[in-house]
């Protein structure tokens, strides 16, 4: 139930696309740009499909090998129970689609495994460590796979810029067909322990005021309970980050979760999150408050260990 | 999103509404519908009244092109987009829908959750789907005499003609004409007949089923209506109660629906406003870019443009390309907006 509640104070991002084969969006990430590059070819979409073969959900996720992709937890599961099942339980399937865009992919591989993230309560979702990996059915050789850092994010990156990269929808209103194309953004690291929307906003009437600019006056009041449990929600440590949220950044949405949270070092990109869950409104269905990232701490590593073996 | 809906019924395109329908749904309870009649309390427990009198009003048969006024409402919860409930415009700004609706489009203190929406489109996938956000519900108090709720919407729509309540009650018989509309599996908008059968009391009927019937089942196809047309005018009369939303049983579903049907406590419901209104938008516009455009432009690396009207608040981003290894890309190059990609 814990998990119920948490969702439903929260809004994780994985997009909703009805019909997969609609065309593409010119617009991006909600304030992003495309993003082509070799560098980030191994970031692509994945969607989900119900028993009946309906497509029910979109996210995002990067190949860390030949034959395994990093995504958010609450990506595999269907949400249909309390302890949900994931899609391969419930008799659905998964599809890791290649390219720049889910709804003209390159090539299509099928999901055949799916490893969860150990700790399974708690955090923003309600999920604990919202991170998975995904078994692909045949190895991916002609990408480059990313690497995944060694140690989790520290204090010592607040402040920083890292990159988001992710299929999520692009418009104000969440409409299915504006998502399924590679953007991306630059984010700020805003905080990796406390309420993160505190690094945001110094109180909680800065923070119902910026959401009443974008919804309109007594917005805030009208819904307080819901945003002042957000405000002051804490990160659930060594497993959540808040990135983004600037003026100027991009904001991560629907369909984004999974994703990852991109840093350059020493010449390579290494990543250091996979995006979670986002602040929610009416007329801007993903406020430009910043992206709840899952962290990669031990938890994450020791999953990751297990579906390395062969 | 919630799996639900109408099976096997045809599309408005075929022309013809004695639809062979069953809903399937989602999991869960096999409870016949007996059963769930008696789960609505007073209501179900009257005895059927089955001897109504044909009414002779000059119903015409089937309905013409009136369920473009029927959508849905669904919730951005959790992971995905879930459909709640099935609901019908009644005016501009006015929704109906089932009161079984009310508690997933409302906080505990009754107040709408801040991502309810409504759609309306004859296939929801499609892109061109209009979605207006809700920002009030009400529904009646007295859940043994009035099984409808009434949503409003953040801002009309007023190129779709609404189904109004009707001015009159339900006095049909297994020969008239009445009409239901679901969402298929592939989430296409399809119309049926929906004969009444029954009559419990004063507020709930149940229709369709039968070997020619159509009938609704579970999940999004609460709240669904029951129309009537009447010289041209379709009229609303009833929304679908489900009681069992995880029924998969298709013979559960093919004993027919019950309907919760227009009284005078759902007119006092209709006939008062919704409260909470919006507040007007503050988003600001695209002076809040001054000379940056939404085509963008490359600053170095950097690739810097003004947010569009369809993404919401209008502001200028910037997209550092180099911290991922790429270069800035101008529009017209490998898109027609500003890109990150690899140097030409």
């Amino acid at each position: 139930m814990k998990q119920v509640l948490a969702l439903a104070s929260l809004l994780a991002l994985a997009a909703c696309s009805t019909d997969p084969q609609t065309h593409a969006s010119d617009d991006d990430i909600v304030g992003g740009v495309d993003a082509s590059g070799r560098a980030v070819a191994a970031v692509n979409g994945i969607l989900s499909f119900d028993r009946a073969g309906i497509n029910q959900s979109g996210c995002t996720g990067t190949l860390v090998s030949p034959h395994l992709v990093l995504t958010a937890k609450h990506c595999v599961l269907t949400h249909d129970t309390p302890n949900p099942p994931t899609y391969l339980e419930a008799g659905g399937s998964m599809e890791y689609r290649l390219g720049p865009s889910w709804t003209h992919p390159s090539k299509i591989v099928r999901v055949t495994k799916v490893y969860q993230c150990g700790l399974s309560t708690g955090g923003h979702v309600g999920l604990g460590c919202d991170v998975a990996l995904l078994r692909l059915e045949s190895d991916i050789l002609d990408i480059p796979p990313l690497a995944v850092s060694a140690t989790p994010l520290a204090a010592d990156q607040v402040g920083t810029p890292f990159t988001a990269v992710g299929y999520g929808v692009t418009d104000a209103a969440n409409r299915p067909n504006t998502s399924g194309t590679r953007k991306m953004a630059s984010l700020t690291l805003r905080a990796v322990t406390g309420p993160g929307l505190h690094a945001l906003y110094p109180t909680l009437v800065d923070f119902g005021a910026a959401l009443d600019a974008v919804e309109g006056p007594g917005y805030m009041m009208r819904n307080r309970p819901y945003y002042e449990a957000l405000y002051d929600q804490p990160l659930l440590e060594g497993y959540e980050a808040l990135a983004g949220g600037g003026p100027d950044e991009a904001q991560d949405c629907h369909g984004d979760s999974g994703g990852p949270l991109l840093k350059r070092v020493d010449g390579k990109l290494v990543i250091y999150g996979v995006a979670s869950t986002v602040v929610s409104g009416q007329k801007q269905v993903c406020e430009n408050m910043g992206t709840v990232y899952a962290t990669l701490g031990p938890d994450a590593h020791a999953m990751i260990a297990v579906a390395e073996r062969p | 999103m919630g799996r639900s809906a109408v099976v096997g019924a045809r599309g408005k395109s075929a022309g013809s509404y004695a639809a062979d329908i069953g809903l399937h749904g989602a999991r869960g309870f096999t409870m016949r519908i007996l059963a769930s009649l008696v789960l609505l309390g007073a209501v179900a427990c009257a005895s059927p009244s089955k001897d109504v009198q044909a009414r002779d009003d000059g119903l015409t048969n089937g309905l013409g092109p009136t369920d473009a006024a029927v959508g849905v409402l669904f919730a951005l919860d959790g992971t995905r987009t879930n459909i709640v409930c099935t609901a019908t415009l009644v005016d501009a700004s006015t929704l109906a829908t089932s009161r079984r609706c009310a508690p997933s489009l409302t906080d505990a203190a009754g107040r709408v959750k801040p991502n309810m929406y409504f759609k309306l489109a004859a296939d929801l996938g499609d892109p061109s789907a209009k979605v207006v956000a809700i920002d009030a519900v009400s529904s009646c108090l007295e859940s043994t005499k009035c099984g409808f709720a009434a949503a409003h919407l953040a801002n009309p729509i007023s190129d779709v003609a609404p189904i109004p309540l009707a001015p009159f009650g339900v006095t049909a018989n297994r020969d008239q004409p009445y009409s239901t509309v679901g969402f298929d599996p592939s989430l296409r908008r399809v119309t049926a007949s929906a004969l009444v059968h029954a009559r419990y009391g004063g507020s709930l009927v149940v229709a369709g089923g039968g070997p020619n019937g159509a009938h609704l089942c579970v999940a999004m196809d609460v709240g669904a209506p029951l129309l009537v047309e009447l010289d041209g005018q379709a009229f609303l009369l009833g929304v679908a109660s489900i009681p069992h939303p995880d029924a998969l049983d298709r013979e559960v579903c093919s004993a027919g629906t019950p309907f919760h049907t227009l009284n005078a406590s759902v007119r006092q419901l209709f006939g008062q406003p919704i409260p909470i209104a919006p507040g007007p938008s503050t988003v600001p516009t695209a002076a809040a870019c001054g000379d940056e455009t939404e085509a963008g432009r490359c600053d170095g690396d950097v690739a810097v443009r003004c947010t569009t009207a369809a993404e919401g608040v209008r502001r200028v981003t910037r997209v550092d390309c180099a911290e991922s290894l790429q270069t800035c890309r101008p529009p017209g190059t490998a898109s027609t907006t500003v890109s990150c990609g690899d140097a030409p």
